[in-house]
């Protein structure tokens, strides 16, 4: 009987995508890191569950992930990491202004209540990739407040720098989790992002129109791609395991394929 | 639905009778994280005890004594926490949260 051939994944194939032709300028076969903005807008509560879940996803594909989240309020992604009360509560008490700590070895976390108080990474990962992912997730920065972190906003719609771009890092999306229906805040969102990356991606994941609230996705002109939530997405909003969904793999497939058609795109340019 | 400051100063006032800063301060963080955590959870302040209720069958309850407060979190099938240390508040919040996620699944349509 004939073994049946696995499908390959797409950490599988995703060296041979982004080698190619192109030049030692363009950075062919330099493994590179592309950042992804995540914003969770709507109850704060949802911002651990969803950040951690697309983070996983991701790393499961053995891209080796950095989830920098930012936020008030709790839980914050370490609930469903699992970590011990202690250690994600820490922050709480006053004492921490921020922890980090490797979930495994495709996913590093760090979390902080302020943008500014982000313990970073300053080492690349040990595990050889072509492509690597900072996640850096953030809801509305105050209670019952709408804005997110100035910080963070102002790194959303700066430019790229270039030297720094090109040479490590690469590429940046942005990644909306409608869970409120605030359209200002979203078009805030997308306008600062486009300020700063006129071309990169967008994805806004919303309820979907007569599901609640949510945005219609009839009237998201800027939005390239809008998906809807699926029934039962939140259904294990209380355990302490990240929501690795059919929707999330699926979630992440696309923002790391995306991100490598652009690099594609890139490399052939700088080949031209 | 009340403001985040407005629910936070019902909150808070119970607590004014724990004598012990340290562990005030243990009531006031976890009232502020409670609040915090959804719009949805509304406060009432009775006489010796603080509810935090909400949809989906949020119920939380801090009864403030002398020198420590306990924490009574659901309704039928409740769990109490004395909370007098850190440790105990790490307990009583990380419960709390777990039964705020648990009662936020139950009405999230999606």
């Amino acid at each position: 009987m004939p073994d049946r051939k696995r499908s390959k994944r797409l950490h599988d194939v995703s060296h041979l995508f982004l080698s190619g032709s192109a030049g030692a300028d363009s950075g062919a076969g330099v493994s590179f890191t592309s950042r992804v903005y995540l914003c969770i807008s709507g109850d704060p509560c949802y911002r651990g569950f969803i950040s951690s879940g697309l983070s996983s996803a991701v790393s499961a594909e053995n891209i080796p992930v950095t989830l920098l989240e930012t936020g008030y309020s709790m839980p914050n992604a370490g609930y469903y990491f699992s970590f011990e009360p202690e250690e994600y509560l820490s922050t709480t008490l006053g004492g921490r202004k921020g922890f980090k700590k490797k979930v495994n070895d495709y996913l590093r976390y760090s979390y902080a209540s302020r943008y500014a108080d982000l313990e970073r990474y300053d080492d690349p990962f040990s595990t050889p990739s072509a492509l690597q992912l900072t996640i850096e997730a953030f809801g509305p920065a105050v209670p019952g407040g709408t804005m997110a972190d100035q910080k963070i906003l102002a790194d959303l719609s700066s430019k790229p720098v270039k030297k720094y771009d090109h040479i490590f890092s690469r590429g940046r999306t942005l990644v909306i989790f409608d869970c409120c229906g605030e359209d200002d805040w979203i078009d805030y969102l997308c306008s600062a992002f486009r300020t700063g990356s006129s071309s990169d991606p967008i994805f806004v994941i919303g309820m979907g129109k007569g599901n609640g609230p949510g945005r219609d996705p009839s009237i998201s002109g800027y939005s390239e791609r809008y998906l809807e939530m699926p029934p039962g997405f939140m259904k294990d909003l209380g355990k302490r395991i990240p929501p690795v969904s059919t929707f999330m793999r699926g979630l992440a497939g696309s923002i790391t394929r995306s991100i490598a058609s652009v690099e594609k795109e890139r490399r052939k340019n700088a080949v031209i | 639905m009340r403001s985040y400051s407005s629910r936070i100063r019902e909150a808070a006032g119970n607590g004014t009778r724990i004598r012990p800063v340290k562990i005030r301060d243990l009531y006031d963080t976890l009232c502020d994280h409670l609040i915090c955590f959804s719009s949805g959870v509304e406060v009432e302040a009775a006489l010796f005890e603080t509810r935090f209720t909400g949809p989906g069958g949020i119920a939380i309850i801090l009864s403030p004594y002398s020198e420590i407060f306990t924490v009574s979190i659901g309704g039928s099938s409740r769990c109490d926490v004395r909370v007098n240390d850190e440790q105990s508040y790490f307990r009583a919040l990380d419960l709390s949260i777990k039964h705020l996620l648990t009662c936020t699944s139950r009405v999230t349509r999606q």
